[in-house]
């Protein structure tokens, strides 16, 4: 059921909460597939796991493919890819497993066996809520894996311990998921045990990867069997979140451990990671594009402002805003980012007495791009401009990443061009370095408001 | 009247916002009317550079807050001692009773780069905690270092940092005339006029035909000393690098060569050219004292380095360099009042910070006991100087006027201190311009500050000192000269990359 927008300031404040992401059902999603040039993007991420939607089956089905869907944090990647996953659901399709690094693990400090772990646990529990039962010999090797492996080391000699005392998990699947429950809880509250625990699986990792990839087929089997689906689709959310480092070495570092895993997942990662000259070539790769207000030559893409205009809209009254020119306004400069036209929003929020005018807009833009110029160093600008006045983009060093990754510069279409963020534009520095001779004419256009 | 009655609500936070500055006033309504309708779990940064204007403004939140039915309370980190971010996120959750806001000071010293990690790494945590709003009260440094660090977490911030920055502030880091462990040249005006005048005619040959080069190269660094000290930068300069310098570099004396070197960059610093400056500390100084062994030059070095840091904003690299490096040489050294000033120059950091009442506690028991021992008259005024800073900012204006009329003013005067007595100047006419006596501020400004920093070739002094005569001509109805002065100011201050470009910038946005 639709909920209708809120049509008070204070109402809008009290819910705009911009790190959510939306299910297709939900009353606020907006389909961008158009309005990204984006269209390929599903088609693309299904044909790497041999899906043809035309067909809604998979041909010869695949067991190992690990996909890194890359976009810009906040750009809408997790929506997009719960409305991708909806449609890869099926009888005879894929069974999906999502996985919220954020919910059920420590993201700021994440290795691959933690998420391995993860991993496990929601399966089991999405095979119990699907009541689909697995062979009783491959839970029997899982089985003696944690009692061999795990509860003879000294840092969980007390997890036996523990379980000994419950009724339900002395053996079978109660017991495993009782384990990797402990294992979960551990990675993401237990700073002095972690890494141990980590070393644990990775000291019989081999071991462990044979067992998982035989459950995961023995699952798998059970779950065509049941008629809910032909393969195990793991959705791994959040990884895009890890900060800094932490990436390459989940990413580059754990890369071999996670190609050992047999299983067809789908992983979220920073933009500014495709950047990165480690990555494993059997990393499969696809980059969600940004929505575009412009396409590359500068002509207006009427179906970005659209959908940007819908996002807005989905979650304030038209009558919020004074006339249309304050909803063009905001849109034009989120740069086609849907949270960074949120925040815009919801500074518009925070300024306006009850309506949101033309001279709101400017100050929520003057304050927005007020907090870029605290970390922009002199030659970014430059950097910036180059990307604004260039068609192609001009290379990736450390600090090309970093401006992406801020996202003082988005990146649009394919990867194959660069626009700086307009709000940036509206700094001096920027406006200084632009004033620079130009090598090539322009393609952006000008920002019409703000500071 | 009811608690949520949207009318009161809006009349108590007007009514709060119009008793600060009127720069302040929107500020102030977006940042109550965020913390009243934003749900949930809040982390908010503001931007303030003055405690005492803090205070006021945290008081005025809490007036508005408060009557919602909201309660706030205050954490300082420092004054808190705890050991580590997890030991902070123990005493928030021990204090969350529900809706609440948390004022939380003294970030600015505690959360160094390894608490900010930590702190990013339990920021879900901290939002888990429940509806609070924890508003962290900075300075631009330390937000700059939180956006550059922690990309991730500066993106987390729950809106656009509230800036309440005060204009007068720019005063605040201003250097102090002080010149760390060196040797202070204690003589008058009249005495050092004399010697320039005997330096000269020893120099120029007729007396001593026959003066070894390495008496003379002596001789000249002692000219380009007195020449720079009474506001003759270029000449100098010259002395410097055309004249002794050859002279060392003919004998071959790495050290005297190292010692002109770092008046050159003395000279270049004092003009705003810092990055030169740190070039030719770090590449023509360090190395030789390192090599040499000079655990006393090098300290000293040390410390010049991080002056240029400090005068670069940035702020925690210079307190490292002078807890870990520079201090435990003057202990090592035995030099009390090299171990007095670098005391006062980490007093000044903690001031930057918003730490007065540390500041203050340096600057009475360990800078000016030592100084007042010594009967060192130069150093014992620019501590006064800087205490009456940190009385200004407390507002305790009538006593900071007095300490720099009757102790600093007197002093700077006797030894012909000409730039000494131009800051402490400025000083007076900061607390005049706060008082509202306008007209004597401006004379202050105009004929007894800005023509020494001028003279001395002083861009940096020049270009704030010129920014608050702006703010004079503003107040007495003149904007256009203000206008005028501004754009001035801030073509000097981005040619510098120092963060006073910044606030010039607003002052301008807001003409």
């Amino acid at each position: 059921m639709d909920i209708p927008p809120p049509k008070t300031i204070p109402e809008i404040l009290a819910n705009i909460g911009f790190e959510e992401a939306l299910r297709p059902t939900d009353s606020r999603y907006v389909d961008t597939h158009k309005a990204r040039g984006s269209e390929q993007t599903f088609r693309l991420l299904a044909a790497k796991f041999n899906f043809f939607p035309s067909r809604n089956n998979l041909f010869l089905p695949l067991n190992k493919v690990h996909v890194l869907f890359f976009g810009h944090t906040g750009s809408g990647k997790t929506t997009v890819l719960r409305d991708y996953v909806s449609k890869f659901t099926g009888k005879a399709l894929f069974f999906p497993v999502e996985v919220d690094i954020t919910d059920e693990l420590d993201r700021n400090n994440l290795r691959y066996p933690d998420v391995l772990m993860a991993m496990a646990r929601k399966l089991i529990d999405a095979l119990g809520t699907a009541q689909v039962s697995v062979d009783a010999g491959v839970i029997a090797s899982m089985e003696a894996w944690f009692k061999d492996h795990v509860l003879t080391q000294a840092v969980t000699k007390d997890w036996g311990a523990t379980l000994e005392t419950s009724a339900e998990a002395k053996a079978g699947i109660p017991f495993i998921a009782s384990l990797l429950a402990k294992f979960t809880a551990g990675f993401k509250t237990n700073v002095t045990d972690k890494d141990e625990l980590r070393s644990i699986v990775r000291k019989s990792f081999t071991q462990f990867a044979a067992i998982f990839n035989a459950f995961l087929r023995s699952a798998e089997t059970a779950l065509q069997r049941a008629g809910k689906g032909r393969r195990i689709l793991f959705v791994v959310d959040g990884a895009d979140k890890i900060p800094g480092d932490h990436t390459r070495a989940f990413f580059v570092e754990d890369a071999e451990l996670l190609l050992a895993i047999e299983a067809n997942a789908v992983y979220t990662a920073p933009l500014s990671l495709s950047y990165e000259g480690y990555l494993p070539p059997k990393l499969e790769r696809l980059t969600l594009p940004m929505i575009k207000l412009y396409d590359r030559d500068g002509q207006r893409f009427e179906a970005g402002y659209s959908a940007m205009r819908d996002i807005l809209l989905r979650r304030a009254d038209p009558s919020v805003f004074k006339s249309d020119s304050e909803i063009q306004q905001l849109v034009e400069h989120s740069g086609g980012h849907p949270r960074e036209l949120l925040r815009l929003f919801k500074l518009c929020c925070e300024v306006a007495d009850d309506q949101i005018d033309a001279s709101v807009v400017s100050d929520a833009v003057r304050m927005l791009a007020a907090d870029y110029r605290r970390f922009l160093e002199p030659d970014d600008f430059h950097i910036l401009v180059s990307a604004d006045r260039d068609n192609e983009h001009l290379g990736n060093d450390a600090r090309t990443r970093t401006l992406l990754y801020n996202l003082s510069l988005l990146e649009y279409n394919d990867g194959s061009w660069r626009r700086s963020h307009p709000v940036v534009r509206t700094l001096e520095g920027y406006v200084r370095a632009m004033s620079a001779p130009a090598t090539a004419p322009a393609a952006v256009p000008p920002p019409t408001t703000g500071a | 009247v009811a608690v949520n009655d949207a009318f009161a609500f809006d009349h108590r936070r007007v009514t709060a916002a119009l008793a600060l500055d009127s720069a302040h006033f929107s500020e102030m309504q977006r940042l109550t009317k965020l913390l009243r309708h934003g749900g949930g779990f809040q982390f908010l940064i503001l931007e303030f550079n003055d405690e005492a204007y803090r205070n006021q403004l945290a008081d005025a939140v809490d007036a508005v807050l408060n009557s919602e039915g909201i309660p706030s309370q205050r954490i300082n980190l420092v004054k808190a001692g705890y050991a580590d971010v997890l030991a902070f996120e123990a005493d928030v959750r021990s204090r969350v009773k529900g809706n609440c806001a948390l004022h939380i000071f003294g970030g600015d010293a505690w959360l160094d780069a390894a608490r900010i990690e930590s702190f990013n790494i339990r920021r879900e945590a901290f939002a888990k905690i429940g509806p609070v709003k924890l508003l962290f009260w900075l300075t631009t440094h330390k937000i700059a270092q939180l956006a550059t660090l922690a990309p991730d977490f500066w993106s987390w911030r729950g809106s656009a940092v509230f800036s309440f920055q005060r204009a007068v502030a720019i005063a605040t880091d201003a250097p102090q005339p002080s010149r760390g462990m060196q040797a202070v040249d204690a003589r008058t005006l009249r005495e050092r006029g004399q010697r320039i005048v005997e330096l000269r005619g020893m120099l120029n040959g007729d007396a001593v035909p026959a003066m070894p080069d390495t008496a003379r190269g002596l001789l000249l660094d002692e000219l380009a000393d007195l020449l720079q000290s009474l506001g003759e930068p270029d000449e100098a300069l010259r002395i410097l690098k055309e004249e002794a310098l050859p002279v060392h570099e003919k004998l071959g004396d790495a050290r005297a060569r190292a010692v002109t070197m770092v008046k050159v960059a003395d000279i270049l610093q004092a003009r705003g050219e810092l990055d030169e400056a740190l070039r030719i500390l770090k590449e023509d100084a360090l190395p030789v004292y390192k090599k040499l062994g000079d655990v006393r030059e090098r300290a000293v070095t040390m410390g010049q380095i991080a002056d240029i840091l400090q005068a670069r904003g940035e702020l925690s690299e210079a307190l490292r360099i002078r807890k870990e490096e520079v201090l435990p040489a003057c202990e090592k050294l035995g030099e009390v009042k090299g171990r007095a000033v670098t005391m006062g120059k980490i007093a000044d950091i903690l001031q930057a910070w918003g730490e007065l009442d540390e500041a203050l506690r340096i600057l009475k028991e360990e800078s000016l006991p030592v100084y007042e021992k010594l009967g060192d008259a130069r150093e014992r005024a620019v501590t006064m100087g800087q205490i009456a800073d940190i009385l200004q900012a407390r507002g305790e204006l009538d006593e900071a006027l007095r300490l720099l009329k009757e102790e600093v003013s007197p002093t700077f005067e006797k030894l012909g201190d000409v730039y000494g007595r131009a800051v402490t100047m400025g000083k007076i006419a900061d607390i005049l311009q706060a008082r509202g006596e306008l007209d004597e501020a401006l004379r202050l400004r105009k004929d007894e500050e800005l023509p020494v920093y001028e003279k001395l070739g002083d861009v940096r002094e020049r270009l704030v000192a010129e920014a608050k005569l702006g703010q004079l001509y503003v107040l007495k109805g003149e904007p256009d000269r203000a206008r005028e002065l501004w754009h001035k100011a801030l073509a000097d201050a981005q040619r510098l990359r120092i963060s006073e470009a910044a606030i010039i910038e607003d002052l301008l946005k807001g003409l």
